[in-house]
């Protein structure tokens, strides 16, 4: 495995638990509220603080684990794999925006919309993450 | 999912041929990771113009020793 996929999966990993921990928090605040809750500082320091965390040491302990793998450039393959996910990733982001201008022109609340955008942001960086991970796998 | 190109190699048995040449020695030859020649050598995956003649150039044959179209 290519050290780029064992970062793919590292961060998949990061993303998944924050995007978890960013869903439970925002549907345990709407529940108290009784609406959406107001943008605000907590929610991405809430989002950011476990992909840091996890970015960090998971690719230390990775980088430990097979020094070289850790050191080798980029090559042609692992290129067209990054582009590919990329271009994806970016078309399904594009995706959750359009649907989103739908939802707030329709629905009128920014509030929603924020967690919506911070979600979709999440979900096609995971998008990216995972093909990733599945062009390494499969044909280029 | 993306089609298997079909274009075939003779990668592997050239390596045999050349006593064994590692997947990771003929990597650090033609410049890419050990992943990407074990996908060539599967084909998963068609090397650029540049890897190919470097390939070739290894095993001191044509290109076309090396890469064929599939059925010919």
């Amino acid at each position: 495995m290519t050290f780029a996929e064992k970062s793919a999966w590292i961060m998949s990993f990061a993303l998944i638990v924050a995007g978890l921990l960013y869903s439970f928090a925002m549907v345990a605040a709407w529940q108290a509220l009784g609406h959406a809750p107001p943008p605000n500082i907590g929610f991405p320091i809430m989002l950011t603080v476990p992909i840091v965390a996890i970015a960090i040491f998971g690719h230390a302990f990775a980088a430990i684990g097979n020094p070289s793998n850790a050191n080798e450039p980029e090559d042609e393959r692992a290129r067209q794999v990054v582009w590919r996910a990329g271009n994806l990733s970016g078309a399904l982001l594009g995706l959750f925006v359009m649907l989103m201008i739908g939802v707030f022109a329709i629905w009128g609340d920014g509030r929603v919309i924020f967690h919506a955008l911070v979600l979709s942001l999440l979900i096609s960086q995971l998008a990216e993450y995972l093909l990733t991970i599945w062009f390494y796998r499969r044909v280029v | 999912m993306a089609k298997r190109p079909p274009i075939t190699n003779t990668v592997r048995e050239l390596r045999e041929k050349h006593g064994g040449m590692s997947q990771s020695a003929l990597a650090k030859e033609i410049g890419v990771t050990r992943q990407t020649v074990i996908a060539i050598e599967q084909g998963k995956y068609s090397p650029s113009l540049e890897s190919a003649f470097r390939i070739a150039r290894v095993f001191g044959v044509g290109l076309e020793d090396v890469f064929g179209w599939e059925g010919e």
